[in-house]
């Protein structure tokens, strides 16, 4: 199995994430570009672990993002809603509040 | 070929294509099950990386909370009355000048450092599983940084219930 | 060395008041006459009156004290303080009763001859005006001054001389008058120019004290005075020194009607015969020789030989003149040119007293024929009506008046033969007093300075000629009017002039007497020339004329009874040859009668006065006509023309700059205001507010910064 594939397919999930998050006028694609680009990470944190099988550091710390991606997620859906509430949309361009 | 190698191109496969349909589809559910797809394509890859708790933690975490709540967060946001759940894309020749210029540059760079000549990559070592010795060292070298996590989980969950919850009604409440 | 400040400090005395009065009278009277309508005669009379009273009374005052001063500073330009001065001297006195007195009695008579005139309060008015200004050139003794009321002098001169301004002929004498006298003051304004250049002061007394230190040096006439201190050096080409005096003399030229600008005097006639009586016979005319002889000490010897050749040549041409004419008042104007001549004549020579003798008893005689033909103009004026329209100046229409105006005929006779200059009256004395000097001057000079005393001289044989021609002409023989107008009943109604008009002309004609200025026969002995010596020149010694001061008295004793005799014999042939012209029925006198003017080349040079005013028409007016034409042309065309160029020129260019500000300036200004208008837009832009825009914007140079770094 080719390593140089593994850090291939996670840049091409960061890159996609990356897309994503920036054309997607919905704020939840806007997360699931996030959790694309979070994974992405985690892909080449695990595939460099797997030559180091006695301090398995990588792996550890994929699992921290892991747990932190799901704090993410909740606190960044929550905001989505109070956002819908407050503006009655959740589309990113007609939220510019700090347009200058 | 191997069988292995098979399965992990599959997977790959799974996970690259799962990505691209989020990235072209307008329907946000679709997205969000295409999503599943990717999450479980790459819970593959680590298997395959001799990574099997953070696979099954990737899956449970991902596909059985995260995704939930995606869901949950589309039908709060949309109103859904029989009709698709869609979202225009905007930038697109911005963004996708962005991407693919990123995706160059890290593909060149991959391609450059040539990691494959390496020394200090064991090939072999790839394959053993040690989820006892993973348990381990959670729990001992990094144990303090696990409960840091915890305490952040749980700071986090109630922060999302305090800004999503009816501030109005705690305000009363309160009184 | 001199200082100029200390020279003119300030000087007061209590004689400031009565200054004050003497000049506020007659303004007022000036002002006030309006108010009064028809009481305005009696007003400005009075007036006039206390004024005369006023005169007297200083003059009787301070005749035997010193002159008096007094002074103060008007104004400062930079160093130089410009100051105004009374000098009250014998001459100041004097010249103020004549002026007020002969001013009171023209007042007085004109109660009556303008009785009927409608614009009476105006007329008087002007008269006030005139008695001001004469009276600030008196008192005076400041240049600028002097040539201020100068000025206002001609302007009332003007007034009074077009006060029938309806006539055309009136309104055009006036402005003749004006021009000459113009042309005259411009000679005065060059000297006040050059003397100002030299002394830093129009003060008379500044004028004089430093023209004493002044010297000639090398041809330089080379002035040193210190002014507040700083000392001062003034040095002119010596020619300046004459020049000054000359172009002084130009004013009196002017005003004093002197050959070449005499021509406006006859024209004057046009005004009221009063006011030719006081203004062109005794006063304002006078105050040319009065001028002269208050910076008499500072001409030097080439401007006094001028001033002298000046006086000759007009007393002879006006002389001439007199002979022929057929207007009483012409022949009247043309003798006081010629006695006006006389008088700048005698300035010229140094004859200083009898200059102003002259002077004084021409104010008198002369007034008082003016005042005489005014009478008969008067009353010939009164048998005018719709169908006998004649020409009351004429002497062609008078003829054997004495019968019917016996006491006007007596007077005017008495003042007569003091213009003839016969012994016993005052004339005499004053010309005498002229010709003798003039002899004494031409003994000194020699060589051609002979040639005014041969002018003088010949002018006493054609006054004696003109004189008693006038007094037979309009005296003598038949009444001729009613004879031309076929109509024998206007004899009868002609009158002799009511006491309002006789009383001024009998006061002067008792003025025009001998023993009015002493008893005696030789004008050294009159109490006038004795009172008032010749001053001596100020001007440095190179220069300066000899004086007759310092010539002995035997030298005029020696000459006197030849003067004497020569004069009182020519004037008597004058007499003699116009009696048997001009007796009743002679042949001149019949001839005089029936013609339009002299026949043959000398009574027409006579009675056109040498040509002067024709060869001025023809000459100088043509010339100037000319020359405005041209330049009237040469506006139009060229200078409009270039003008309009200029105009256009601008418009065009105008138009260029304004089509360059347009694309070039505001261009240039819009461009800066695009660009930073598209900078502002660009940056803003990304502060969208868009969180996105954000991100991608942060990926962007996150990719420059790794080909930066990487690559």
């Amino acid at each position: 199995m080719p390593f140089d594939y593994l850090l291939i397919l996670g840049a091409f999930l960061f890159c996609v994430g990356l897309f994503v998050v920036v054309t997607r006028k919905n704020a939840i694609l806007v997360l699931i570009g996030i959790e694309l680009m979070l994974n992405a990470a985690n892909i080449n944190l695990i595939a460099f672990s797997s030559f180091d099988p006695n301090a398995l550091q990588g792996q550890i710390f994929s699992l921290f993002i892991i747990t932190v991606a799901a704090a993410e997620a909740a606190v960044g859906l929550s905001i989505v809603v109070k956002v819908y509430k407050h503006f009655q949309t959740a589309d990113l361009d007609k939220i510019n509040e700090l347009k200058g | 070929m191997e069988l292995n190698d098979i399965i992990f191109y599959v997977f790959g496969a799974i996970t690259a294509l799962s990505a691209l349909y989020i990235m072209l589809t307008k329907n946000i559910l679709y997205a969000a099950f295409a999503l599943i797809l990717t999450f479980i394509g790459v819970a593959g890859i680590y298997v395959f990386l001799g990574a099997e708790f953070i696979a099954v933690t990737q899956v449970l975490v991902y596909v059985g909370g995260i995704l939930i709540l995606l869901v949950f967060g589309i039908m709060l946001t949309n109103r859904l009355s029989g009709k698709k759940v869609v979202s225009p894309a905007y930038n697109k020749l911005m963004g996708l000048i962005v991407a693919a210029g990123l995706f160059a540059i890290l593909f060149k760079g991959i391609l450059q450092a040539n990691f494959s000549a390496m020394n200090w990559i064991d090939k072999g070592a790839s394959a053993d599983s040690s989820i006892p010795k993973f348990g381990l060292t959670l729990m001992t070298d990094y144990v303090l940084v696990f409960e840091i996590i915890g305490v952040l989980l749980l700071l986090a969950l109630i922060g999302a219930i305090r800004i999503a919850g009816n501030v109005r009604k705690e305000d009363k409440s309160a009184v | 060395m001199i200082d100029l400040q200390d020279i003119i400090l300030p000087k007061s005395d209590p004689i400031i008041y009565w200054i004050i009065a003497l000049l506020a009278i007659p303004f007022f009277s000036f002002l006030s006459t309006q108010k009064f309508r028809s009481k305005a005669p009696h007003w400005s009379t009075f007036l006039l009156g206390l004024n005369t009273l006023i005169a007297i009374y200083l003059t009787t005052r301070y005749w035997n004290s010193d002159f008096i001063t007094v002074r103060g500073h008007w104004f400062k330009l930079g160093e130089t303080q410009i100051t105004y001065s009374f000098l009250v001297d014998r001459l100041t006195l004097i010249m103020s009763v004549i002026v007020n007195f002969i001013s009171l009695l023209v007042h007085l008579f004109s109660q009556e001859y303008m009785r009927k005139d409608k614009a009476k309060p105006r007329y008087f008015a002007f008269l006030g005006l005139f008695t001001f200004s004469m009276m600030g050139i008196v008192l005076f003794n400041d240049l600028l001054f002097i040539f201020i009321f100068w000025e206002l002098v001609g302007l009332s001169s003007y007034l009074l001389i077009g006060f029938w301004f309806e006539k055309k002929s009136a309104s055009l004498a006036a402005n003749k008058a004006f021009i000459m006298n113009r042309l005259g003051d411009l000679g005065f304004i060059t000297g006040l120019m050059i003397l100002y250049t030299q002394f830093h002061s129009f003060d008379l007394e500044a004028i004089k004290s430093l023209m004493i230190y002044s010297e000639i040096e090398g041809g330089n006439w080379v002035a040193q005075f210190t002014n507040n201190g700083h000392e001062i050096i003034n040095t002119l080409d010596g020619r300046w020194l004459s020049a000054a005096g000359i172009a002084l003399f130009c004013g009196a030229v002017g005003k004093s009607a002197q050959f070449p600008l005499q021509v406006w005097l006859p024209d004057a006639m046009e005004g009221p015969t009063p006011v030719s009586a006081l203004i062109h016979a005794a006063t304002m005319v006078a105050a040319g020789v009065y001028m002269l002889a208050r910076i008499f000490v500072i001409l030097d010897a080439q401007a006094l030989e001028v001033v002298a050749i000046v006086g000759a040549i007009t007393a002879f041409m006006a002389a001439i003149a007199a002979l022929s004419q057929f207007d009483i008042k012409k022949v009247l104007a043309y003798s006081t040119i010629s006695q006006l001549g006389y008088m700048v004549m005698a300035m010229g020579i140094g004859a200083y007293t009898s200059g102003l003798f002259h002077l004084v008893t021409h104010a008198f005689f002369k007034a008082g024929l003016f005042l005489s033909a005014g009478i008969i103009i008067h009353q010939l004026h009164k048998l005018e009506s719709k169908e006998v329209m004649f020409n009351a100046q004429d002497m062609r229409v008078m003829g054997g008046l004495r019968k019917h105006m016996p006491k006007t005929f007596f007077c005017f006779l008495m003042c007569a033969l003091a213009l003839a200059g016969l012994p016993g009256f005052s004339g005499f004395l004053s010309k005498d007093a002229i010709l003798l000097d003039l002899a004494v001057w031409a003994d000194i000079k020699g060589g051609g300075f002979y040639i005014p005393e041969v002018l003088a001289f010949a002018t006493v044989l054609f006054t004696g000629f003109y004189t008693i021609r006038m007094i037979l002409l309009v005296f003598f023989g038949n009444f001729r009017l009613p004879i031309i107008m076929q109509k024998n009943e206007l004899s009868g109604r002609l009158k002799e002039g009511n006491w309002i008009m006789l009383v001024p002309v009998a006061i002067l004609a008792l003025l025009s007497l001998s023993p009015v200025f002493g008893f005696t026969l030789n004008a050294e002995h009159t109490w006038f020339v004795e009172a008032m010596p010749t001053p001596i020149y100020l001007v440095p010694i190179s220069y300066a004329a000899k004086s007759l001061v310092d010539v002995t008295p035997e030298t005029f004793e020696a000459l006197h009874g030849l003067v004497n005799a020569v004069s009182i014999g020519l004037a008597i042939v004058g007499i003699v040859i116009a009696y048997l012209a001009y007796k009743p029925n002679a042949k001149l006198e019949q001839e005089f009668v029936e013609r339009r003017e002299p026949r043959g080349f000398f009574g027409q040079v006579s009675f056109y006065h040498w040509y002067q005013d024709a060869f001025y028409r023809k000459a100088i007016l043509k010339f100037v006509m000319l020359k405005a034409q041209a330049l009237s042309w040469f506006d139009k065309k060229v200078i409009d023309g270039i003008i309009d160029g200029l105009a256009k020129f601008n418009v065009v260019f105008a138009h260029l700059i304004k089509w360059f500000d347009r694309y070039f300036v505001d261009g240039l200004v819009h461009l800066t205001v695009f660009t930073s208008g598209r900078i502002g837009q660009l940056t803003r832009s990304i502060q969208s507010g868009n969180v996105q825009a954000y991100i991608l914007a942060s990926f962007v140079f996150l990719i420059l910064l790794m080909l930066y770094l990487v690559f």
